[in-house]
């Protein structure tokens, strides 16, 4: 090839149905290890949090496939695919029977609690793994997974089927599977291989333990998956300022309220509350891991618990978060006491008590010192909220 | 470059595009290149002899390089004055009475969506002179998409084209000829941006890149019109500054473009471009120029922070070139020649060459002025060169580093960008669907995921200019948040265009991010 052309050199290297395969086999890999995860009849840790250790759901199928996909594109960098000839000025293609010879052909992409695996055009919104399972699913042409999204009421009263990104949203096995070496069949021998050990690696592991080892892999990536949450409900959805305005003008602000408290509590899981799980999670994938190699690259991917939350970064964060969560959850009672809802002086004693221990004190307990007798808030107290608002928000911002 | 066979497990068939270019008996000749470049030389004297513009507003870099290909072109040269010609990009720094009341021809050389071309049109529409009668789009290839956009049928200009409804192979191939007729001219570093120097070289190119590397890092290697392009790369030490009571307040110097480009011209000739882009405050802030820098730049900087973005960078331009030719001074003076641009007055005798096609960009240079100034820097560099040459620097002996490995890191390092840019794109899109902006990556930004490639910077650099000469990765200005926090107006790179960006994506798809990714 003469160096006229070089300059498309490697895209040379582009192959027309390459993908479509890529596709199929990494959809194949992963309702294997699905159909193993619900066949296990071992034990597992009690799971309180996730609906039981029974199911996948949406988010635990998507941080599932986060985790496999990482591992597996760990274990095909191993093995350089494009190298240098001996005399340096040709690129060959090194493949063969000993390595995983493609990569996960989803890409990781920024979704609304961070990344996941998705296709992306580059055109439209990148299309997430169970969106794009349950069309193929609905167009009959691919039955690797069950997805079956729960069925919610509209606000017109109608009963509908919701999407399949639904948190509710069960996914599970095929409805047939053959056998393991059918199944297995086109995939060369080391994925196998390497598809048996994922499949010891990950039955054992509970709902919420696939969850953490798939939301987060080191530190670097921890903190900017936090700030992610911090910046996303500052910065581009407005949602506190929209806040902030309800309470100057003393309307209610539930929908508010409670999308600081979804995005707060994402923050917080990730600075602090998943770390039992990850941990429990790694230890027994590390325990049951025989292959050195994916052993190896196992723990190069996923960093021991404590490198990840005992960083100081991590622990800043963490306190950031917390504070926001409490005065989250303390505005949400503060909604419901503007718009007249009854109780509200035992939630306000339970919120602000909260607010003190994370190092926001004095706000209003009782509605009584809350809200005037014509039902808006007191000024003091709307000042004081408001300058909380403003202090959380600017702390999570400069994060 | 890739060796056969192409083992069983690489499944699927080469792209179609790709099997035409690969095989000799079905790939675009030179005769099939030449063709090409004729029918583009002849749809634009076309269009000058039919629609007799007062003013012809060439679109993109891409776009003003060809023109400048072809008006210098050694055969048949289009015949048009640089004074009438203007880029694209430089609309918003010239005044009303420019565009008002002339007939406009826009020369887009490539067309994808057409959407590119709003700004042109919006900025001619807001003076009132956006009509059939007086303004004519002229493109010489455009995808089939554009059609879909209707870019053919617009009721506000009038429309020529050479080729039309292209599909994305034949698209594709189109635009690697004329990439190819640029890189076989000259490369992308014809453009208008930047000024240039030319030297005459009496000895060897090694001789060449041991002067350069005197106080520099240099990177060899070949175009791919077969030129040798040498790329000199200034680190942010204390003897590569720019002076900054020359400059705006608030322009960042620090982690922006610093270099010098040599490209072979001629077996023995090489023009010296050097470059340098601080970003510079979006704010009003004081720029106390002296006389002299007022006058060479021109009113223009003034209102537009546009093109104060590229008046500081031709200003800041002429120290990357004090520090080259000084280096070349300081070592063997000898072994080059160095011959200056010319004044416009000068330029009767036919030898020399001047700098009037920075016109397209700077329509308020005044270009004498900066052949002056050229004159100038080079006695100083001069001078400082000779009372330098007894100090001998110790550098390690220069490792070359194979276009292979050249190509490949650039394809590793496009990839990245790419992602990345991808990535704020969709993060973007989750939140305002609608957006259609996809910002580009400073260079910082770009050192640093080349550093996680383990490149160092002279090395980025250079993958830099490969990349920008194979119309892989395009260059903005954008705002962009720096270092410090600020966010200013900078030089931003993404890759050229979706029909670049889809084919790294699938590259991606299909063999992976680099390690490390």
């Amino acid at each position: 090839m003469g160096s006229e052309d070089s300059s498309v050199d490697l895209f040379h290297l582009l192959r027309s149905g390459r993908e479509g395969l890529q596709f199929e086999r990494m959809f194949r890999a992963l309702s294997f290890l699905v159909e193993r995860w619900y066949a296990y009849r071992g034990d597992r840790s009690p799971d309180l949090g996730n609906g039981g250790t029974s199911q996948l759901r949406s988010i635990q199928f998507d941080k599932l496939v986060m985790l496999v996909a990482r591992l597996w594109d760990a274990l095909y960098a191993r093995k350089e695919m494009l190298q240098f000839g001996p005399l340096g000025d040709q690129v060959t293609l090194n493949t063969g029977a000993d390595a995983v010879t493609f990569p996960c052909p989803l890409q990781e992409m920024p979704g609304k609690h961070g990344p996941g695996r998705a296709v992306y055009d580059g055109q439209t919104p990148p299309r997430f793994i169970v969106s794009v399972l349950y069309q193929l699913q609905q167009e009959d042409l691919l039955h690797y997974f069950t997805i079956t999204p729960p069925v919610e009421v509209a606000e017109t009263g109608q009963r509908r089927t919701a999407l399949p990104n639904h948190p509710d949203t069960v996914v599970g096995p095929p409805v047939q599977f053959g056998s393991k070496k059918q199944f297995v069949d086109r995939f060369l021998p080391r994925e196998v291989e390497v598809i048996s050990e994922l499949e010891l690696a990950i039955r054992r592991l509970n709902p919420s333990e696939i969850r953490a080892l798939g939301t987060h892999e080191n530190c670097p990536k921890t903190i900017a998956s936090i700030k992610w949450e911090f910046h996303a409900l500052g910065r581009r959805l407005g949602v506190l300022q929209r806040l902030r305005q309800s309470l100057v003008e003393g309307r209610p602000f539930p929908a508010e309220a409670q999308e600081w408290i979804e995005y707060a509590e994402e923050a917080w899981s990730k600075a602090s509350g998943n770390r039992g799980a990850y941990a429990a999670g790694r230890d027994r994938i590390v325990a049951e891991l025989s292959d050195p190699e994916v052993l190896s690259v196992f723990q190069d991917v996923q960093a021991p618990a404590q490198e990840i939350w005992e960083d100081p970064r991590v622990v800043r964060l963490w306190t950031v978060a917390g504070r926001s969560l409490g005065l989250a959850r303390y505005s949400l009672t503060v909604s419901a006491a503007l718009g007249g809802g009854k109780k509200t002086s035992g939630p306000l004693h339970e919120a602000s008590a909260y607010c003190a221990e994370v190092g926001i004190p004095g706000l209003p307990d009782s509605a009584d010192n809350l809200i005037s007798a014509d039902g808006k808030l007191l000024p003091n107290a709307r000042d004081l909220i408001i300058e909380w608002v403003d202090r959380i928000l600017k702390e999570m911002l400069s994060c | 470059m890739v060796t056969e066979p192409i083992p069983s497990t690489i499944w699927g068939e080469p792209l179609a595009e790709f099997v035409s270019l690969r095989d000799d008996s079905r790939r675009p000749s030179r005769d099939a290149d030449s063709i090409l470049v004729s029918q583009l030389r002849t749809f634009v004297a076309a269009q000058i002899r039919d629609w007799r513009p007062d003013l012809i507003v060439v679109h993109e870099r891409k776009g003003t390089a060809l023109m400048r290909a072809l008006i210098e072109s050694q055969v048949d040269p289009l015949s048009w004055p640089w004074g009438r010609l203007i880029s694209s990009s430089a609309l918003d720094s010239v005044q009303d009475d420019v565009l008002r009341g002339q007939r406009i021809l826009i020369f887009d050389d490539m067309m994808r969506t057409g959407k590119a071309l709003a700004p042109v049109l919006t900025r001619l529409s807001a003076l009132g002179c956006l009509s059939p009668e007086t303004v004519r789009l002229a493109v010489f290839a455009a995808h089939e998409d554009s059609s879909r956009n209707g870019a053919f049928t617009s009721k506000d200009v009038s429309v020529a084209w050479f080729y039309r409804d292209l599909a994305p192979p034949s698209y594709r191939r189109l635009r690697e000829q004329l990439l190819k007729f640029l890189q076989r001219s000259g490369s992308l570093m014809l453009d208008t941006e930047h000024m240039e120097v030319r030297l005459k070289l009496h000895g060897g190119v090694s001789q060449l890149v041991g002067a350069l590397r005197r106080k520099a890092d240099a990177i060899v290697f070949q175009s791919g019109g077969q030129r040798t392009n040498i790329t000199v790369y200034y680190a942010d030490d204390a003897a590569h500054r720019l002076p900054e009571a020359r400059f705006p307040a608030g322009m960042n110097q620090i982690g922006i473009v610093k270099k010098c480009r040599v490209v072979q011209r001629a077996a023995d000739e090489f023009a010296i471009i050097p470059i340098c882009l601080p970003s510079i405050s979006l704010a009003d802030v004081d720029w106390p120029q002296d006389a002299r820098d007022r006058r060479l730049l021109g009113n223009a900087v003034q209102g537009c922070p546009f093109a104060r973005f590229y008046g500081v960078a031709l200003l800041a331009s002429l120290y990357p070139l004090q520090w080259v030719l000084r280096d070349l001074y300081a070592s063997d003076p000898r072994m080059f020649t160095i011959s200056l641009p010319r004044r416009s007055d000068e330029m009767g005798s036919g030898a020399g060459y001047s700098l009037e096609h920075l016109r397209v960009m700077f329509p308020t240079l005044a270009i004498d002025d900066l052949a002056e100034v050229i004159a100038e820097v080079d006695h100083v560099a001069q001078s400082e060169g000779s009372r330098r040459r007894h100090i001998k620097f110790d550098r390690p002996p220069y490792q070359p580093v194979s276009d292979a490995r050249l190509r490949m890191d650039a394809t590793r390092l496009l990839q990245v960008i790419a992602r990345v840019v991808d990535e704020r794109y969709a993060s973007e899109l989750l939140f305002d669907p609608s957006c259609q902006r996809r910002q580009g990556l400073n260079i910082e930004e770009v050192f640093a995921l080349g550093e996680r490639l383990n490149f160092d910077r002279a090395h980025i650099s250079a993958l830099f200019d490969i990349l920008i000469d194979d119309g892989s990765l395009v260059t903005r200005v954008e705002k962009s948040l720096d270092a410090d926090g600020v966010t200013r107006f900078a030089r931003t790179f993404k890759p050229d265009g979706e029909a670049i960006s889809d084919l790294v994506r699938h590259f991606t798809v299909q063999w992976g991010l680099p390690r490390g990714f």
